[in-house]
């Protein structure tokens, strides 16, 4: 295993110092993805800077707007077990119960989900279709930015050197949504989704007002289907969900892997986009 | 280069100095000599190295030991006091939850978190909160059977 300094700072400015120098480095947060890149020599650091000590990172508040906000560090378990959370929307609780195993969400952070920026991230496609914004922090500012904007590629987000993804907002107007995440995936626990969908509807007197979908390791990135969400707008959901199905196969960019194939994990983002709607009705 | 971390492990403080790229689990067994817990694939998937850190079970096979430093930390050697097993560990003998054995102290380590947190657990949360231990020998019946049966006795 490769060598490096290991610095364990006690603020978020000290994290950002440390990251700010010439060598490379590499952030720790639960460890859960970058330990196992390290035993498989595919990570390059020459510092690891750990935030196991940033308590500003590991709060769950309710802001005086409502908006939720989860601190990057927080673990999947400590979201899951968050009555904050349950209260605002018991998906984000359903959502984090499908990562890993229970000894892998004590450790895991909801920030590590979203920056490892796996296609297949959990976290991710209930997060973008409840509206979530992410709170970059570096010396000079700090900023918010839409989930939708935030990841790039496989493994990869907008964060430049010396940015830290700081919280996870989710806006208050989300309690206003029905929501569900679906995966599908060869065993029931510790496994990576072969296809996953989020949906969040808006119903009033039976009608969708308003319709947000994601699909999770169907693309290089978790995506909204914006396509498909414009079908729903002012029906009723249930009309019209083979059309609605189909729409969402047309969005999605599935490769074949060890997991799946391509034609397979399309005809599955039909039938979960489906079954997630029908679920909220 | 190195540093020095203090922790305590089954109630008894211990300082140890170790490299920042070394792993728990492999201090745990080698420097401390608890080979009890086992490392089984190294990569965070079959929970043979399940430890319980600040009160919750944890994969030793994913955390560098440096990130023990201040720990409180309890492996399968804890479980015991002055050579008695604990009626969790006894009630896997009596029902016959045991095989080869390997996947046991991972076990009885996620099983020990579950029930600090929840006195009578169904079958279904044992489960749940044994998802990420697998056992290839016995098809798990008589392991839930018998966190099931220790829980009642708690």
């Amino acid at each position: 295993m490769i060598n490096f300094e290991y610095h364990s700072p006690k603020t978020v400015d000290d994290a950002l110092n440390q990251l700010g120098t010439q060598e490379k480095a590499a952030i720790l947060a639960g460890g859960t993805d970058l330990i196992v890149q390290l035993k498989e020599n595919k990570a390059c650091f020459e510092k690891l800077v750990s935030f196991r000590y940033l308590q500003e990172l590991k709060k769950i508040t309710v802001e005086p707007n409502g908006d939720l906000r989860i601190g990057a560090m927080v673990t999947i378990s400590d979201v899951i077990n968050s009555p904050l959370v349950t209260e605002f929307s018991i998906s984000i609780k359903e959502a984090l119960s499908t990562i890993g195993s229970s000894q892998i969400r004590n450790i895991a952070t909801i920030g590590g989900n979203l920056c490892n920026a796996s296609p297949a991230a959990d976290s991710a496609p209930i997060l973008l279709v409840l509206g979530s914004l992410v709170e970059i922090t570096s010396k000079s500012e700090t900023r918010l930015i839409p989930l939708k904007d935030f990841f790039l590629g496989k493994g990869q987000t907008v964060l430049k050197d010396g940015e830290i993804l700081s919280a996870i907002v989710i806006p208050a107007e989300a309690r206003s949504y029905k929501s569900k995440y679906l995966k599908l995936g060869v065993r029931q626990s510790a496994d990576i989704a072969v296809v996953s969908v989020a949906i969040a509807l808006k119903i009033k007197d039976e009608i969708c007002t308003d319709a947000r979908i994601a699909l999770g390791s169907v693309s290089d990135k978790p995506i909204r289907a914006i396509e498909t969400e414009k079908l729903l707008q002012d029906i009723s959901p249930l009309d019209n969900l083979e059309q609605i199905g189909e729409s969402a196969k047309g969005e999605c960019t599935p490769i074949t892997d060890i997991r799946a194939t391509a034609n397979y994990r399309r005809e599955m983002v039909s039938v979960l986009v489906k079954r997630g709607i029908l679920s909220l009705c | 280069m190195g540093k020095k971390i203090q922790f305590y492990i089954n109630n008894e403080e211990r300082e140890i100095f170790v490299q920042e790229n070394q792993i728990l689990l492999d201090v745990i067994r080698n420097d401390l000599g608890l080979t009890a817990t086992k490392d089984g694939c190294g990569n965070g998937e079959c929970g043979a190295c399940t430890i319980i850190m600040d009160g919750k079970a944890v994969k030793s096979c994913l955390i560098l030991a440096v990130e023990a430093d201040g720990c409180t930390i309890q492996t399968v050697e804890g479980l015991s006091e002055d050579g008695k097993l604990n009626p969790l560990q006894e009630a896997f003998l009596e029902i016959g939850a045991i095989q080869c054995g390997f996947c046991t102290p991972g076990m009885l380590m996620s099983a020990t978190a579950l029930l600090n947190d929840k006195k009578e657990p169904s079958a279904e949360e044992i489960k749940d909160a044994l998802a990420g231990n697998i056992c290839r020998c016995t098809g798990y019946s008589k392991i839930v059977e018998a966190i099931q049966s220790a829980g009642k006795q708690a």
